[in-house]
């Protein structure tokens, strides 16, 4: 990895849990001489009930799977947020009350309901590269280049229950 | 008569009711209906599916048949034959806080075919907007309906073909919609699309090249880059040091451009324009053949810039340098000057964009020295590309390839490139000694 793509911290700054779901807000900043790109939108959601953890990648990293299936066609591109030599940005992580997770049982498709207020440790995964992602036409198929992009950039929160003070309002920014 | 429309949500395991978007949906198939004028289709509607509540059937029987003869009619005639087919197709719409079996979110994946089930984003990216790759290399609108429609492309062919080939089937037959929409067509061979449009586009020569007239020619070096060059090891390897080079001062470069208008025209006239003809010349060059000479001077031709400063080749090896004389920013405006001084900064440490995109250009430069003796101006351009390709950075894509495909790595990488074979000679000659010593010049 470049010394470039370690010279970026993030912290967030906010986090909370209201009556429209759940809210992070995520300070990226960039220490490096140069411009960095860094992904933002939500491209995975991860729930697991048994720790209480929601699992939130920006990225694709750790899921390349089989591109033969019909369902990995018509992947997207992840967006990028450019981030100039010695800036920072703040990410706005905004995910609504209720998620329905798609489950196949053989044949029979069934939902999930996901209530994200029931989740209060957020870990939150992104990838910070030194291009935004370029699909190369013509190189190895697109999951695995989507899997490949950027380097990883972890932030792992609790988040306050609704009705609790914030945080980053009077606990300070949380590592 | 086989397309049906979900329209009952799902009970989920803790009783609640997973929504579905029958209403988006059907407005979809109307303005496929409709061949995308947006106007009334009387024939179109729907009608409770006889035997299973959570369906409704499509109701489509135009009158007369559209027939192909137009894109419209091809979209029309594409709905007639889905509702006409003896097998069931299922639609059924989805909102924007729905993840797939995986996790993965409907930013990330709009649409999700489950046999003859096609789930679908109805959301339009929760309200962002979608874009995908134009036939014209530029980021495209498209939409929600614009996505069934690939997606029931896919429903009607039912095609077990590789990924290329089952997407470029798809967008194909996309394309009659978005050419009745008259929106610019997608390419068949990028398989891209993302959320949000437009989405930030922070490379110079697609901000500047974006709309004008000198695009397509962009698009074909472009294609050039992604389908010849990047399709060998040493090419993507080339380009991949290449980008990450670029990347670290093209989005400044791009944010003066944004504020300074001046600046924008004047990396235009410049530079961008220069480039495009410049990199022609040098694939001209390559690929040799009959007319080699007629299409070197009509691009040394085209890329004289009347606007360009007299010492422009001698601006942009200063700048190579890190170096901007303090005499020509004053006359500049304070944008261009801005982005000369954001050059110098880089420059100096960007082989691979120098070589691959400055040193181009001081070639075009010298070859305008010859206009009006085109057997020189070939031969010189032939003894340019030469020294040229020589002197290509290849540090990086040498660590970047096991050392003992190195040779052929970069034999490759010339096989692609070079197909005129005088000149493929003259360059695998030129780089032999750096393949024997392993280093770059």
């Amino acid at each position: 990895m470049s010394e470039a793509l370690e010279a970026v911290t993030a912290n967030a700054t906010r986090a909370w849990h209201d009556d429209t779901g759940m809210h992070v807000r995520l300070r990226i900043v960039n220490h490096s001489d140069r411009t960095l790109f860094v992904g933002r939108g939500k491209r995975r959601l991860q729930f697991d009930a048994d720790a209480s953890l929601l699992t939130v990648w920006l990225c694709d990293h750790e899921l390349e799977e089989s591109i033969g299936q019909r369902c990995a066609i018509g992947l997207t591109m992840p967006s990028a947020v450019a981030l100039g030599a010695g800036t920072e940005v703040e990410l706005s992580i905004d995910l609504p009350t209720k998620i329905f997770q798609m489950q196949l049982d053989g044949d029979q498709v069934k939902f999930i309901e996901r209530t994200t207020s029931e989740y209060r440790n957020i870990s939150l995964r992104s990838a910070v590269a030194e291009t935004p992602f370029y699909y190369s036409p013509r190189g190895e198929p697109l999951a695995q280049q989507l899997c490949r992009w950027g380097a990883p950039l972890k932030v792992e929160l609790a988040v306050p229950a609704k009705g609790e003070p914030q945080l980053g309002h009077s606990e300070g920014p949380c590592q | 008569m086989a397309l049906h429309i979900r329209e009952v949500g799902y009970e989920t395991a803790s009783g609640a009711t997973y929504p579905v978007r029958p209403d988006e949906v059907r407005a979809h198939l109307m303005i496929l209906a409709s061949g995308g004028t947006m106007d009334l289709a009387p024939s179109f509607g729907d009608e409770p599916l006889a035997g299973d509540s959570d369906y409704s059937l499509v109701l489509y029987s135009p009158e007369p048949p559209p027939g192909t003869a137009t894109a419209a009619d091809r979209v029309r005639n594409r709905l007639l034959e889905l509702v006409s087919r003896a097998n069931a197709y299922q639609i059924v719409g989805v909102s924007g806080d729905t993840i797939w079996t995986d996790g993965r979110t409907v930013e990330a994946q709009p649409a999700f075919a489950l046999g003859s089930t096609v789930f679908y984003d109805t959301s339009n990216c929760n309200g962002n907007g979608r874009w995908i790759r134009g036939v014209n290399g530029e980021e495209e609108c498209t939409n929600s309906v614009g996505m069934l429609y690939h997606e029931l492309a896919h429903s009607y062919h039912n095609n077990p073909g590789g990924v290329a080939e089952v997407e470029a089937q798809a967008i194909t037959d996309e394309n009659d919609l978005r050419e009745a929409l008259g929106l610019v067509l997608r390419d068949p061979e990028r398989i891209e699309g993302g959320c949000g449009c437009p989405s930030d586009d922070c490379c110079i020569v697609a901000s500047v090249a974006l709309g004008s007239p000198f695009a397509r020619e962009i698009q074909a070096l472009r294609r050039f880059r992604d389908h010849v060059v990047r399709s060998t090891e040493g090419g993507r390897a080339f380009f991949d040091a290449l980008h990450r080079e670029y990347y670290a001062f093209s989005v400044d470069v791009c944010r003066v451009m944004v504020l300074h208008p001046q600046a924008r025209s004047n990396v235009e006239v410049w530079l961008v324009r220069p480039l495009a003809d410049s990199l022609q010349i040098l694939r001209a060059c390559a690929a040799g053949g009959a007319e080699l000479q007629s299409k070197i001077e009509s691009h040394v031709l085209s890329g004289q810039q009347p606007a360009a400063p007299a010492d422009l080749e001698s601006l942009i090896l200063e700048l190579c340098e890190g170096r901007v004389r303090g005499d020509i920013l004053e006359t500049l405006d304070e944008g261009t000057a801005e982005v000369l001084r954001i050059l110098s900064l880089w420059l100096p440490h960007s082989p691979h964009v120098v070589w691959g995109l400055i040193r181009p250009l001081t070639i075009r430069l010298k070859l305008a020295g010859y206009v009006g003796d085109g057997e020189k101006m070939t031969r010189v351009a032939l003894e340019q590309f030469s020294s040229w390709m020589s002197q290509m950075p290849i540090d990086y894509v040498r660590d970047a390839t096991s050392a003992e495909n190195w040779g052929v790595t970069l034999d490759t990488l010339l096989d692609a490139v070079v197909t005129n074979e005088s000149l493929r000679q003259s360059c695998a000659h030129a780089l032999a000694a750096e393949k024997e010593q392993g280093t770059g010049p």
